[in-house]
């Protein structure tokens, strides 16, 4: 997310006579020095070279054919956010609605306020207090449609990668799966993990997780309240969204597979994770003890190649270690890579 | 064909390995950024490439694609979820694939290339863009 836009106000002062003007000019000046709002620039100005951002001050005298037509051009571009204010000083003869002849039908689309002369200097300062005000809401809300429409495309670019994630593993299950309950078992087990990170990453856009983190959440389902079936040692070191999605992945592939073949398959198995970063690397250790003995399988699974690929993606590579004791898988990925 | 991979997506970027590498096709990668990617460049020949536009070193799929333009004269696909991000850089690409999809579109889209290059007439895949033509 970027922070919202610095916002600039450009007050436009029309008055042809120069005493008018010269007293419009400091009273604004004063109104501007002392104005509050320190994300904002003001600009004070007398050309008619207006924008969305800009504020007209006009005495009577100043409302020529030329600036109607003007201000008629502007408005009819004004996005749905914006309605020009126009701070108007006329005589007091002049009655309202002649002004609104004067000006045309367009008036309605202006945030139109009039003033009588004789007017007094705090008269005229809060109500050009007034309508630079309007025109900062009108800012704020345009900057906050900004924001808006940038969460949107955010949030839709995360679905669409969540989908694509879920019908590729939805292909990957189907094709392991020797039938459908095989398949049932294998795509929701992989579902409920991508659930439980998306549940730890969905707090903030930007805050990191650590990889201590990323392994509780993966392997909440594989504990039991009495004993601490898997432990990690380290781990503090902390990831950007995609790597941690990643790496949570990976410990998911390692404890499904645990727990149908390996330590987790047996009542006092365990399982020991060592995270260790140089400079370089960070190296994830993850040890299976005290379970059946192992046997080296025929065919690489798909878990260990998906483990292969994501740490060949990320600069490292793993190493699969297929002990008689328990299994030994060491996982190493750059941090320039997931820092890049 | 030799196809380099560049998804940081590990889900996806895995399932389109296997389907790559289980019709026959060799795969270099997967990358997970355009940095990565340019390293397996250096060292191998490629002849297609499949690039996320939003990657892990920031949305520098685009800039890859036209690297490789130049750099290895094979053609290039898309794979994104942000069209209008694929849009911007059409003219390095020979077309788009709109995320999500089936890992299976992408051999449909590579093999419905060679069709097209040898001059059949073939449909694209649904959710394939063409932005150039191959022949």
């Amino acid at each position: 997310m970027t922070d919202h836009p610095h916002k600039k106000i450009q007050l436009h002062l029309c008055a042809p006579y120069r005493e008018d003007l010269t007293i419009l000019h400091s009273a604004s000046s004063e109104l501007i020095a002392t104005g509050s709002n320190s994300d904002t620039e003001y600009e004070v100005r007398t050309d008619q070279d207006f924008g969305h951002h800009s504020v007209l001050v006009c005495t009577q005298e100043g409302l020529s054919k030329d600036l109607i037509s003007k201000l008629e051009a502007t408005v009819a571009t004004q996005p749905s956010w914006s309605q020009m204010p126009v701070l108007l000083i006329l005589d007091q003869l002049l009655e309202e609605r002649d002004i609104l002849e004067v000006i045309g039908s367009f008036a309605a689309e202006l945030q139109l306020t009039v003033l009588h002369r004789p007017v007094r200097p705090l008269e005229f300062k809060t109500a050009l207090a007034a309508v630079m005000d309007a025109r900062f809401r009108q800012l704020q809300i345009k900057s906050f449609i900004a924001q808006q429409e940038e969460l949107n495309n955010e949030l839709n670019h995360r679905i669409k990668n969540t989908l694509a994630s879920v019908i590729a593993l939805f292909n990957v299950s189907l094709r392991q799966s020797s039938d459908l309950s095989d398949f049932q078992q294998r795509f929701s087990d992989r579902l409920t993990a991508l659930n439980a990170i998306q549940d730890l990453l969905r707090d903030s856009d930007n805050a990191t997780r650590s990889i201590k983190d990323m392994a509780s959440a993966v392997f909440a389902p594989y504990l039991t309240s009495s004993s601490e079936r898997i432990s990690i040692d380290g781990g503090s070191e902390t990831l950007s969204r995609q790597p941690a999605q990643s790496v949570a992945l990976m410990f998911n592939e390692l404890a499904t597979n645990a727990s149908k073949y390996g330590a987790l398959s047996v009542p006092n198995g365990k399982v020991a994770i060592t995270v260790k970063s140089d400079t370089e690397f960070t190296k994830i250790y993850w040890r299976e003890i005290d379970g059946p003995l192992v046997t080296p399988p025929t065919k690489k699974s798909y878990g260990t190649r998906f483990i292969e690929a994501t740490c060949r993606g990320l600069r490292g590579e793993a190493k699969f270690d297929y002990a008689e004791t328990g299994l030994i898988c060491e996982m190493s990925l750059s941090l320039a890579a997931i820092d890049a | 064909m030799i196809v380099l991979v560049v998804e940081d997506n590990a889900i996806l970027a895995m399932a389109i390995l296997d389907e790559l590498e289980s019709a026959g096709h060799t795969v270099i990668g997967p990358a997970w950024s355009a940095s990565e990617a340019r390293t397996l460049l250096l060292a191998n020949d490629i002849e297609m490439a499949l690039i996320d536009i939003d990657l892990q070193d920031g949305r520098t799929g685009g800039d890859l694609a036209k690297e490789i333009k130049y750099s290895h004269a094979c053609p290039v696909i898309f794979t994104t979820g942000q069209q209008h991000m694929a849009e911007a850089w059409r003219d390095y690409a020979f077309g788009c694939l709109e995320k999500p999809f089936d890992p299976k579109i992408v051999t449909t889209t590579i093999n419905a290339f060679e069709q097209n290059a040898e001059g059949h007439k073939i449909d694209w895949p649904y959710q394939f863009i063409q932005y150039a033509n191959n022949r």
